[in-house]
């Protein structure tokens, strides 16, 4: 497959204000997203995933390093406006992501900034929002909705802008169950219809659904793979601090009691399916 | 509670009077305005009466609502109405010790107040009957020919935007601060004014820094989404206007010609 996106050896510094000193936040990571893939990023709080993926639009450029989108370099400032229309982005809090107080106003604002033509707003805005199911919402206030539906909104908004790729910064960690499962069905139904997928999570059952899982950790990237890959790494991640879905954790278990769990079992669904067969 | 409030004064309605355009709408309320200062006797102000009389029946808005637009300036009005009866020299009609209420000030006084409450009302119905979102659609439009002489009209109408978008996130934001620390002992509702303003300020400083923290938040998604500013941007809902705007606005034109008719005629 094709790589959309090319990291190579990303260093990236804050410089905190007073005293000049710099706190290195990514150090020396280098990997690839291929087009159409669903890649997921998962560390502890403060292990630069966030930074990362705000490397990834050009809303932070590197202090050394290279960022790659589609053949377009994020330190050069002229390729900035190509880069975030290829690359859209959905953050934590759908709160202060929405600019607009009529939900399609707001859908609309990406594509009005691209200066697309009106009538071709009305069908990208129409169709992202019956995309994300919230159709029906279109002339709403934003402040009457859920936190599930507000993010959903921020990402229409970001579909609407029709980019490659969208890179979802810890979409539903401020969601309650019910939001998360509704933000995160949308999410693969994006990547089923080609888009690319770039995941922060720190919810290892959502990164369970990813192609590809990588491991950071204080600026490092520490394991790259297959969820498969790595979670059967299940040491490796305790030690970080993270855990393994719980139905990976369930087959680790039953296998050290002898009972037969084949490998690749990483949702509770395949759990049911193979101790119901 | 708090995510109920409504934003503005807007009534909802489907009328004729919310149907149309936003710039229509403004340009009518300042010359209405204007007018009123054209104005110079009763009669003037009983051509103004009926044209607003007549909006108001087609507006459908009740009339509750729009009285209720009064209220706060109804100390002003009766304040000035007081100033002008005792302040102006002329024809004595009652004198009480040293007060004395003249003929002429007792007509400026009644002048003045019906002038007011015409005005109030006048424009109170602009922001009965519009969107908030589509008057600042409105003023962006409007004020659009001055950017030559660097009028920032869009940044504007974008500042008035995210303010209406974020009054809602910013009250729920103080409603938790405020519960934050009323769990923990503080008290806002005994004790004199003083003790309560005094109470609010740990209030402000953490909404202050929330906000800080919003704007921070909202200015990268803004970027993220490719928000530049003015160059090349284009509107979903670009604004039209359509017959019945024609329409209005001629009955309108009118309706002032009458006004400035009678104040040279009469």
């Amino acid at each position: 497959m094709q790589d959309f996106i090319r990291i190579e050896n990303l260093v990236f510094e804050y410089v905190k204000g007073e005293d000049n000193t710099s706190v290195r936040a990514i150090d020396d990571v280098s990997f690839v997203v291929e087009k159409g893939s669903f890649t997921a990023v998962i560390g502890q709080n403060g292990s630069g995933k966030s930074t990362l993926a705000k490397n990834i639009n050009g809303l932070l450029t590197p202090t050394s390093g290279k960022v790659v989108v589609d053949g377009l370099d994020t330190s050069d400032h002229d390729n900035i406006w190509n880069i975030r229309q290829r690359v859209a982005m959905v953050f934590q809090n759908p709160d202060n992501q929405i600019v607009s107080s009529i939900v399609e106003d707001d859908v609309a604002f990406g594509p009005e900034n691209l200066g697309v033509d009106p009538v071709e707003i009305r069908r990208r805005v129409d169709e992202a929002l019956v995309g994300v199911e919230m159709y029906d919402f279109r002339k709403k206030a934003p402040h009457m909705l859920s936190g599930g539906q507000k993010q959903r909104i921020a990402i229409a908004g970001a579909v609407a802008m029709e980019p490659e790729c969208i890179v979802f910064d810890e979409p539903t960690a401020m969601l309650d169950p019910r939001g998360r499962s509704e933000v995160l069905s949308v999410i693969r139904k994006l990547n089923r219809r080609g888009i690319t997928v770039l995941l922060i999570t720190h919810f290892m059952d959502e990164a369970a659904q990813a192609d590809k899982i990588i491991v950071m950790d204080k600026g490092l990237k520490k394991i790259e793979g297959a969820p498969a890959e790595v979670f059967r790494k299940a040491d490796e991640l305790k030690a970080l601090s993270l855990d393994v879905p719980p139905a990976v954790d369930l087959a680790l278990k039953l296998r050290e009691r002898n009972i037969d769990i084949p490998e690749g079992i990483l949702t509770i669904d395949d759990m049911v399916d193979c101790l119901c067969r | 509670m708090i995510r109920d409030i409504t934003l503005g004064q807007y009534y909802p309605g489907n009328s004729y009077v919310h149907k149309l355009d936003p710039r229509v709408k403004i340009m009518a309320t300042l010359l209405y305005i204007v007018s009123l200062f054209v104005v110079d006797d009763f009669l003037g102000f009983a051509v103004a009466f009926v044209g607003l009389a007549v909006v108001i029946a087609v507006s459908k808005v009740p009339l509750k609502f729009i009285l209720r637009g009064l209220k706060p300036v109804f100390l002003i009005i009766s304040f000035t109405f007081i100033i002008n009866m005792f302040m102006i020299k002329g024809e004595v009609l009652v004198s009480l010790g040293f007060l004395t209420i003249t003929r002429e000030g007792l007509r400026t006084a009644v002048f003045m107040a019906v002038r007011l409450v015409l005005l109030i009302i006048g424009s109170s119905l602009l922001t009965l009957t519009t969107k908030p979102i589509s008057l600042t659609d409105g003023i962006e439009a409007l004020l659009s020919p001055f950017k030559k002489i660097g009028l920032p009209a869009h940044e504007l109408a974008m500042m008035m935007t995210i303010a209406l978008r974020f009054i809602p996130t910013l009250l729920e934001e103080t409603d938790k601060i405020m519960k934050a620390q009323q769990a923990r002992g503080a008290d806002f509702e005994s004790g004199n004014i003083i003790r309560r303003a005094k109470a609010l300020v740990p209030i402000l400083v953490p909404l202050f820094i929330s906000a800080f923290r919003i704007a921070q938040d909202l200015a990268m998604a803004m970027e993220a989404r490719c928000y530049g500013g003015d160059i090349k941007r284009t509107r979903m809902n670009g604004m039209k206007l359509r017959s019945g705007d024609f329409v209005a606005s001629a009955i309108f034109i009118v309706f002032i010609g009458l006004i400035i008719l009678e104040r040279i005629m009469l």
